[in-house]
C-alpha cells in the first residue's frame, strides 16, 4: 500500500520549521494535535495527582492529611480538570485532529485557522480554570450544583467562565470535523467506506455542537447569579435549584457520550487492524454511534431520580436510558466477533483493546444497575456511582485513548516505544485499575456516600485496597508516560506502516510531511478490506454497472 | 458475593423488599454476559494467535441473524429490568394512606425532625448524637417498628439528601419545595442516616442514626419528649440541638471554627468586615441569629443561614442568656 518511503526528500511536519512561533501560530492540524497532546497530558498529570491526594486522605476513616475544605477543593479540581480539560478534549482534539485529515487523505481540516483558534480558546479556558485554582480554589464539585455554588465563597465565577470559554473550543472543533468529513472525503470514499473512527467523531461532533451551548448558557446564568444577584437557581433569590440540574445534565449527560464515542471509534480501528481482518458489522457499529448520540441526548433525567422530580418523569427517563444500552451492546459484540478468523496481534494497542472490553463491560453493566429505578435510589450519590463512572470514563475513554496513542504514536513521531515494556505495563494498568475501583462498588452498595472527607469505620478496609490500587495505577501510568516520551525521541524508527493498517494515514510517511500526501489518494473499499474481497466485489459491480 | 448481604446491609423496609432481588438478578445477568464476552475474547485471541493452524477462510463481515439475536436478546432482558425497577420504584415512592408524618429538615450540618402529630422536635447534631448515645437514649430519627412513615423533607440553606441504606431510601431535600419519601420499618435497631448531597465543609459529619423502637417503647419515648417540650427551656440545649456548635466554639482557647468563638464574647468590642466595630450585646446576638449576614465579624464569611422563625421566643431568650453567661461565673454546664 505504501507509495512513499521514509527517505522522501520532503521534511516531516515536525522538522519542517522550528521556533516558538512555528508552533504557536501553526495551522497544521498535526502540530495542533501535538500541542493538545502536551497540554492534556500536563492536565492529566495534575488531575491524577489530585486524585492521589484524595485517595491517600481516604486511606483512613478519619480526616488526617488535609482539612475538610482542602479535601473538598481537591476532589472538585480533580473532577473539573479531568472532565473539562482532559477527557472531553483528549480523544477528539489529540487523536481526532491528528488522524482525521490523514484518514481522509486530506491536506488539513476544512478550517485550519479555526482549528488553531480552538486550541488557543482551549488554553484560555484552561488558564481561567487554573487561575481559579490559584485564587483560592473552589469547592463546588465539578457539577456546580446550586444553591451551594451560588453561595459558597471562592472564585467560582472564574472557574465557570473557564468552563464557558472551553465550551467554544469544543463547539468549534466539532464544527470543523463535521464540515471536514462532509466536504473533504477523497474520491471513492462513500459514507460506508468511512473509517469507523470518523463515524464516531462525526457523532461526537454533533453532540458537541448541539449540547455545549446549553452548558455555556447555564454557567453564564450562574455567573450572573453570583456577580449581580439575579435569581435563576438560588431559592433565596426566587430561583429554582432543580432547573439548574436539568440544564446541567442536559449537557453533561451527552458530554458522557462526547467522552465515550471517540473511544468506540478508536476501539473499532484498533480491533480490526490488530486482528488483521475486516470489522464485523460495519453498519451496525456506524449506526449505533449515531443512535447513541441521539438517544443519549434524551436521558439526562436519570441523574435526578432522587432529586424530587416527578416519579413519572423518572420512569420515562429510566425507560429511555435502557435504550442506550442496546446499541452499546451491539458494538461490544461486533468487536469481539471481529476477532473471529483474524490473525490476533499481541501488540500494545491490542492489549488496550482487551483491557477496554473487560473494563467497559463492567462499566456498562453497572450502568444498567443504576438505570433500574428502584436500585438507583439506594445507589445514587454513593461510591457505586463513583466506581461506575470511573469504569466508563477511565476504563472506557482514557484506556482506549491510551490504546489509540500506542496505535498512532509511530505515525505521530515516526518512532516506536519499547513494545514488550508497553505490554507488561498495560497489564499492570489493568490490574491496578480494578484494584482501585472494584472495592468502590462494594463500599457504595453498602451505603458509603461520595464526596465524604471522613467516613464510618466499617468502610475503611475497602478504601485501603482502593488507595493501594490507586498508587499502583499512578506508578503504572507514569511508566507509560516515560516510555512513550522515550519512544518519541529515542525509539527505533517505526516505518510507515508498522501495524499493516489499511486506512489512508498508513499510506504516507511517518511522521507525515507537512502536506500529508504527495498525491491525492483514492479509495475503493472500507479500510478493513484485509482479504481484498470487497475491492474485488466493487470492481465487479462497476464493470457490470 | 453471590449473596445480597455481601453487597448491602439487611433491608428492613417493607416497601423496598423487591429491590435486592432485582440487584442480584442484574448482577447475575452481568456476570454471565461478562463471562461470555470476556471468555469469547480470550478464546478467540488464543485460537487465532499468530501461527495457529485455525482456518481463516473468508472471515464474515456481517451475519444478519447473529446481529438480530444480539440486539433482541439484550433488549428483552433490559425490558424486564426496566419494568421491575419501575414497578418497585413506584411501590417505594407512594406513601401508604395511614402513614405517620415526620418532617425532616436539612441544614448545614445537622438534621431536624419534626413530629407534627405528636408535637415535638428532635435535632440531630453531632453533639446531641453523642450525648444521646452516651446516655443510652435513642439517637437521631426515632420511629416505631411496623408503622408506615411519610418523610416530608425541606432544606434551610443548600441541597441535602436523606440517605438510609438499610431502608434503601434516598431523597434530596431542597430549599424551595417539599420532597416526600416513605418507609415501613420491619425490625427494631439502629441504622445509619447519611447526607448524600454534597453540602460543604462538614458534609461528611452530617450523619446520624435512625432508631427503630418497638411500638410501646416509641409511645413512652413520645410521652417523655412531649413532657420535655412542655418544660422550661435550657439555653445550652438549644445551642447543642440547633447546630450552633458545628461552627462556634464555646470553651476557652478553642481553635477558631467556621464562625467566631462565642466564649466570653458578651460585652466585647468586635471588628466587622465593614471596618466598623460593634459591642456584642443581646440585640447584636439576636440580630446575628435572625439575620446573620447583616454584621459579619472580620475574618469570617457570610455562610451562616438565618434562624429567623426557627426558634420560639422562649428558645431565643434562653439561648441569648446562655451565650451571655459563657465565660463568666454564671456559665451553664454543657
Amino acid at each position: 500500500m505504501s507509495t512513499e518511503t521514509s527517505s522522501a526528500p520532503e521534511p516531516s511536519y515536525l522538522a519542517a520549521s522550528s521556533g516558538f512561533k512555528s508552533w504557536f501560530l501553526t495551522v497544521d492540524h498535526k502540530r495542533i494535535a501535538v500541542m493538545y497532546l502536551v497540554a492534556t497530558t500536563v492536565f492529566m498529570i495534575a488531575g491524577g495527582l489530585l486524585a492521589g491526594m484524595v485517595r491517600v486522605e481516604l486511606f483512613t476513616a478519619a480526616g488526617d492529611l488535609m482539612d475538610a475544605d482542602q479535601y473538598n477543593r481537591a476532589f472538585t479540581l480533580h473532577g473539573s480538570i479531568m472532565v473539562f480539560l482532559v477527557i472531553i478534549p483528549a480523544a477528539p482534539a489529540v487523536l481526532g485532529n491528528f488522524v482525521l485529515p490523514l484518514m481522509l487523505g486530506a491536506r488539513d481540516v476544512a478550517f485550519p485557522r479555526l482549528n488553531l483558534a480552538s486550541f488557543h480558546i482551549y488554553m484560555a479556558g484552561a488558564t481561567l480554570l487554573l487561575l481559579a485554582m490559584i485564587l483560592g480554589s473552589f469547592d463546588t464539585g465539578w457539577t456546580f450544583y446550586t444553591p451551594y455554588s451560588s453561595t459558597t465563597v471562592g472564585p467560582v465565577a472564574w472557574a465557570l467562565t473557564g468552563v464557558f470559554v472551553l465550551g467554544f473550543s469544543s463547539i468549534l472543533t466539532g464544527l470543523n470535523f463535521i464540515v471536514t468529513i462532509h466536504k473533504m472525503r477523497p474520491p471513492g470514499m462513500t459514507w460506508f467506506r468511512l473509517p469507523l473512527l470518523l463515524w464516531s467523531l462525526y457523532a461526537t461532533s454533533a453532540v458537541q455542537i448541539l449540547a455545549t451551548p446549553v452548558l455555556a448558557i447555564t454557567v453564564l446564568l450562574l455567573v450572573f447569579e453570583r456577580m449581580i444577584g439575579i435569581g435563576i437557581f438560588d431559592p433565596a433569590l426566587g430561583g429554582d435549584p432543580i432547573l439548574f440540574q436539568h440544564f446541567f445534565w442536559f449537557y453533561s449527560h451527552p458530554a458522557v457520550y462526547i467522552m465515550i464515542l471517540p473511544a468506540f471509534g478508536i476501539i473499532s480501528e484498533l480491533v480490526a487492524v490488530h486482528s488483521q481482518r475486516s470489522i464485523f458489522g460495519y453498519k451496525g457499529i456506524a449506526f449505533s454511534s449515531l443512535s447513541i448520540a441521539i438517544v443519549g441526548s434524551l436521558v439526562w433525567g436519570h441523574h435526578m431520580f432522587t432529586s424530587g422530580q416527578s416519579i413519572y418523569a423518572s420512569v420515562l427517563f429510566s425507560f429511555l436510558t435502557f435504550f442506550v444500552a442496546v446499541p452499546t451492546a451491539i458494538k461490544v459484540f461486533s468487536w469481539v466477533a471481529t476477532m473471529y478468523k483474524g490473525e490476533i496481534q499481541f501488540t500494545p494497542p491490542m492489549m488496550y483493546v482487551f483491557s477496554f472490553l473487560a473494563l467497559f463491560m463492567i462499566g456498562g453493566l453497572t450502568g444498567v444497575v443504576l438505570g433500574a429505578l428502584a436500585i438507583d435510589v439506594h445507589l445514587h450519590d454513593t461510591y457505586f456511582v463513583v466506581a461506575h463512572f470511573h469504569y466508563v470514563m477511565m476504563g472506557g475513554a482514557i484506556i482506549s485513548y491510551i490504546g489509540g496513542l500506542h496505535h498512532w504514536w509511530p505515525k505521530i513521531f515516526g518512532r516506536m516505544y519499547p513494545q514488550r515494556l508497553a505490554n507488561v505495563t498495560s497489564f499492570l494498568v489493568f490490574v491496578s485499575f480494578n484494584l482501585t475501583f472494584l472495592p468502590m462498588f462494594v463500599a457504595g452498595s453498602r451505603g458509603m456516600p461520595r464526596r465524604y472527607y471522613e467516613y464510618i469505620i466499617s468502610y475503611q478496609s475497602l478504601n485501603q485496597i482502593a488507595t493501594v490500587g490507586a498508587i499502583t495505577l499512578g506508578i503504572s501510568l507514569f511508566v507509560t508516560l516515560g516510555y512513550l516520551i522515550y519512544g518519541a525521541f529515542r525509539g527505533e524508527p517505526a516505518g510507515d506502516n508498522p501495524w499493516n493498517g489499511l486506512s489512508l494515514e498508513w499510506t504516507t510517511v511517518s511522521p507525515p510531511i507537512e502536506h500529508n500526501f504527495h498525491d491525492q489518494p483514492t479509495v475503493s473499499a472500507t479500510p478493513y478490506d484485509y482479504d481484498g474481497w470487497e475491492a474485488e466485489e466493487n470492481a465487479r459491480a462497476e464493470e457490470s454497472g | 458475593m453471590f449473596d445480597a448481604r455481601f453487597w448491602m446491609p439487611e433491608s428492613v423496609n417493607a416497601l423496598t423488599q423487591g429491590s435486592d432481588a432485582l440487584f442480584m438478578f442484574i448482577l447475575w445477568v452481568s456476570l454471565v454476559s461478562t463471562a461470555v464476552v470476556v471468555g469469547a475474547m480470550m478464546w478467540l485471541a488464543f485460537r487465532y494467535r499468530p501461527g495457529s493452524s485455525a482456518s481463516r477462510d473468508r472471515p464474515p463481515r456481517d451475519h444478519l441473524w447473529l446481529e438480530i439475536t444480539w440486539t433482541v436478546v439484550p433488549t428483552a432482558i433490559l425490558g424486564v429490568i426496566f419494568f421491575w425497577g419501575a414497578r418497585d420504584f413506584i411501590t417505594m415512592s407512594v406513601p401508604p394512606a395511614d402513614a405517620m408524618e415526620i418532617r425532616v429538615m436539612g441544614q448545614k450540618w445537622f438534621w431536624t425532625f419534626d413530629y407534627p402529630e405528636q408535637g415535638f422536635r428532635i435535632q440531630a447534631t453531632e453533639e446531641t448524637n453523642e450525648k444521646n448515645a452516651a446516655e443510652g437514649k435513642p439517637v437521631g430519627l426515632v420511629v416505631p417498628v411496623d408503622t408506615s412513615v411519610r418523610l416530608v423533607g425541606s432544606a434551610a440553606d443548600v441541597l441535602h439528601s436523606v440517605s438510609i441504606p438499610a431502608f434503601r431510601l434516598k431523597k434530596d431535600v431542597i430549599p424551595n419545595r417539599y420532597t416526600t419519601s416513605t418507609f415501613h420499618a420491619t425490625k427494631e435497631g439502629e441504622y445509619d442516616l447519611f447526607c448524600t448531597e454534597y453540602c460543604g465543609t462538614k458534609h461528611s459529619n452530617m450523619i446520624t442514626k435512625v432508631t427503630v423502637l418497638s411500638q410501646d417503647a416509641f409511645a413512652a419515648y413520645v410521652e417523655e419528649a412531649q413532657e420535655q417540650a412542655a418544660g422550661p427551656v435550657d439555653g445550652s440545649n438549644v445551642f447543642a440541638s440547633s447546630g450552633c456548635a458545628g461552627c462556634h466554639a464555646v470553651v476557652e482557647g478553642a481553635p477558631a471554627g467556621i464562625g467566631p468563638s462565642l466564649y466570653a464574647a458578651y460585652g466585647r468590642d468586635e471588628m466587622l468586615t465593614t471596618g466598623e466595630t460593634v459591642v456584642i450585646d443581646e440585640n447584636y446576638i439576636r440580630e446575628s441569629i435572625e439575620n446573620p449576614a447583616a454584621k459579619i465579624v472580620e475574618g469570617y464569611g457570610p455562610v451562616m443561614p438565618s434562624y429567623a422563625g426557627r426558634l420560639s421566643e422562649e428558645e431565643m431568650t434562653a439561648l441569648i442568656l446562655y451565650l451571655r453567661d459563657l465565660g463568666t461565673d454564671k456559665e451553664a454546664p454543657i
